[in-house]
């Protein structure tokens, strides 16, 4: 028997067949088994979501790219990535104070025995802090204070912490993610490791370790951090030399590179150094102060398949449905769904909280009665359904709701407890289900609902 | 040109408004002739469609060295970019064949390399039915980074992206009928694999898993 072509079995795989490939697939168990594997495949392969990149990492390849082209300066004909900005850029004041006797000449590189960089804010804008770890501040004089995710700075506190990750109260225009001590105010200083680095730049400046760079739209920096080693790229602006001892200054332009004189390779242990420090990307609002203290120590957490970090931390991380990670040291990794409430604070615990159902299991009959009602205001959770599909057409997916009924029938908590849908229809449901009344049942109960979203 | 140096600063907000085809030409005109601010241009303005062709293709932990590979390689080769074809069409078949060549990578540790894409209905050609659970889609994902490049590259094309057969062959300089090949044979593997994880055998029971 001469069997289907490889064409005919994918399309009777896609669409019931017909004609001569329907009678020829009645005779012939083989092509049927053919055709019912191509059905699994395809239902496979369609389930699969595409994935991208973060912006984050869009950007570390765009900062990647830089040193690539950046590399190619020397050739004649190449082309010179950061070049362009020297014309671009006007000239700005940009002020380094910082200890040397090392001439400094145009295009040269300035070797810096103490490195300090002091960023200017003005006016100075609240800081919000978006995760830290054991930080302290203080105003002047005053006793030192813990700092935690969701406090806010404002001028002239200093900051002492290991790793602060802040971006202003007010916009996102720019992130500071530092390590150390940071002190904040009409001119604040952030120290790198290595040492405090000082500098001032007329307009807001954004600091993104991942991809070593200070950027502001008076000036362009590239720091690197490597061990004991700061380097300052500046390929625009001027930069002020300051003797600290003798308050002798002197302008150099736009110097190719300040760094330290200590010698030390410069690219040994960058990935070491960015992993811990961590990602300085704003999350998008409205956030949820997200605390893991209540988890075992180096509990390794992560978010929707990003790694946060090892709990104890306290961060800012965005509201709305996540998928939590939780792998404590030497155990196996948990994955669990969030509901994670824009201004309210979330507490990781190994165990999902259960919603509470202390009550006696109510009757068949009251139950019935529940899912008859449920399936009369059906069209409310639909709605949910119908927002989506405006969004997305092909949309369709199955979830399951677990309502805590009170004894009076009012839906006292709901959650979405696994599911194939999109983030907002989650919430959605969640936030219809809430404002559900449903029959009596005379006690608490817990109810599972599962939905199918389909279009018909 | 300030802004395209800080295009990626605040996300749509800044990027070099470059719409039109015209425009778009004449970015990888100035490109060609060395003006770096046109590269800058050509990748923020391709970067997103470049790493959504590059999915499946490679692994998701490598996807952000491969689309930095492509765009050294664009950096490298668009000087030979002679406009016979689109520049979107060298660019996919730039993509494709630096995807093949991509060797499996050591996993750094990262804090953020990939996401998924969010559903939209005029992205992709081939509409989700069903989305995976996250453990379902990573097995399936272990599965085709299984498959040997050639197999894998046109089985994504084809089923995934939806790449017509023939330029599919164009694209990898090859004959239709290798294409056809590869196809019968990459499906057939990963339909063989699929069958043996007890996570996924269900789809192949004949009912909805």
């Amino acid at each position: 028997m001469k069997h289907l072509e490889p064409d005919a079995l994918e399309a009777a795989a896609r669409a019931p067949a017909t004609g001569d490939v329907a009678a020829h697939l009645a005779s012939c168990a083989e092509c049927r088994e053919h055709v019912s594997r191509a059905q699994g495949r395809q239902r496979l392969l369609a389930g699969l979501t595409p994935y991208t990149l973060s912006d984050l990492a869009f950007r570390r390849v765009e900062a990647r790219l830089d040193e690539a082209v950046a590399a190619g300066e020397a050739e004649p004909s190449s082309w010179r990535w950061l070049g362009f900005v020297a014309g671009a850029v006007a000239a700005v004041a940009v002020a380094f104070f910082f200890v040397s006797s090392e001439p400094a000449l145009p295009g040269v590189v300035v070797n810096l025995p103490r490195p300090q960089v002091a960023l200017g804010q003005a006016p100075f804008h609240p800081l919000t802090v978006l995760r830290a770890v054991d930080a302290q501040a203080r105003l002047g004089s005053e006793a030192w204070r813990p700092v935690s995710a969701g406090d806010v700075l404002g001028a002239g506190e200093a900051v002492s912490s290991h790793a602060i990750a802040l971006a202003p109260a007010s916009d996102e225009r720019w992130t500071f993610f530092a390590d150390g001590s940071l002190s904040l105010g009409g001119a604040a200083s952030l120290t790198l490791g290595a040492g405090e680095i000082l500098a001032s730049v007329g307009s807001p400046v954004e600091v993104l370790v991942s991809s070593r760079r200070l950027l502001s739209t008076d000036a362009l920096f590239s720091v690197s951090r490597v061990g004991a080693e700061v380097v300052l790229q500046v390929s625009a602006g001027e930069v002020e030399v300051v003797d600290s001892l003798t308050a002798e200054r002197r302008m150099v332009k736009a110097p190719r590179a300040l760094r330290w004189s200590d010698g030390s390779a410069l690219k040994d242990g960058r990935d070491e150094v960015l992993r811990a420090l961590a990602a300085p990307a704003v999350p998008g609002k409205p956030w949820t102060r997200f605390d893991t203290h209540a988890l075992l120590a180096g509990t390794d957490v992560s978010l929707d398949g990003l790694k946060l970090g090892k709990a104890p931390f306290v961060e800012l991380v965005t509201a709305g449905r996540r998928r939590l990670g939780l792998t404590p040291p030497g155990g196996a990794q948990r994955e669990s769904w969030l509901e994670l409430i824009g201004g309210q604070p979330y507490t990781a615990k190994v165990e999902l909280p259960a919603l509470e159902n202390d009550g006696p299991e109510p009757d068949a009959a009251a139950l019935d009665r529940v899912l008859s009602e449920l399936k009369r205001q059906r069209p409310k959770l639909a709605a949910c359904y119908d927002k989506w599909l405006k969004a997305n057409p092909t949309a369709q997916g199955e979830v399951t709701l677990e309502l805590l009924v009170g004894a009076q029938g009012r839906v006292k908590r709901a959650r979405v407890l696994d599911g194939t849908i999109s983030a907002a229809s989650s919430e959605c449901l969640v936030t219809t289900a809430k404002s559900l009344v449903l029959p009596p049942l005379g006690a608490d109960a817990t109810l599972e609902v599962p939905l199918l979203l389909r279009n018909h | 040109m300030e802004l395209s140096l800080y295009s990626w600063r605040t996300r749509g907000v800044q990027r070099p408004a470059v719409t039109s085809s015209a425009a778009r030409a004449d970015v990888v005109e100035r490109a060609r002739s060395g003006d770096v601010t046109a590269f800058r241009e050509l990748y923020s303005l391709h970067q997103r469609q470049v790493a959504r062709q590059l999915a499946f293709l490679v692994p998701r932990s490598d996807l952000e060295d491969v689309l930095q590979d492509v765009f050294i390689e664009v950096y490298k080769s668009i000087r030979r970019f002679e406009g016979k074809s689109a520049f979107t069409t060298w660019l996919y078949r730039l993509t494709v064949h630096v995807a093949m060549k991509a060797r499996r990578k050591q996993t750094r540790s990262r804090l953020d390399i990939v996401e998924d894409v969010p559903d939209r209905a005029d992205e992709g050609p081939s509409p989700m039915d069903v989305a995976l659970s996250a453990e379902r889609q990573a097995r399936v994902e272990a599965l085709l980074e299984k498959l040997s490049p050639k197999k894998r590259a046109v089985l994504v094309m084809h089923d995934l992206q939806g790449v017509e057969a023939q330029r599919i062959a164009e694209i990898l300089d090859t004959n239709i009928l290798t294409v056809r090949t590869r196809l019968f044979y990459a499906r057939r593997e990963l339909e063989v694999l699929a069958k043996d994880d007890p996570a996924l055998a269900d789809f192949f029971g004949g009912g909805t898993p």
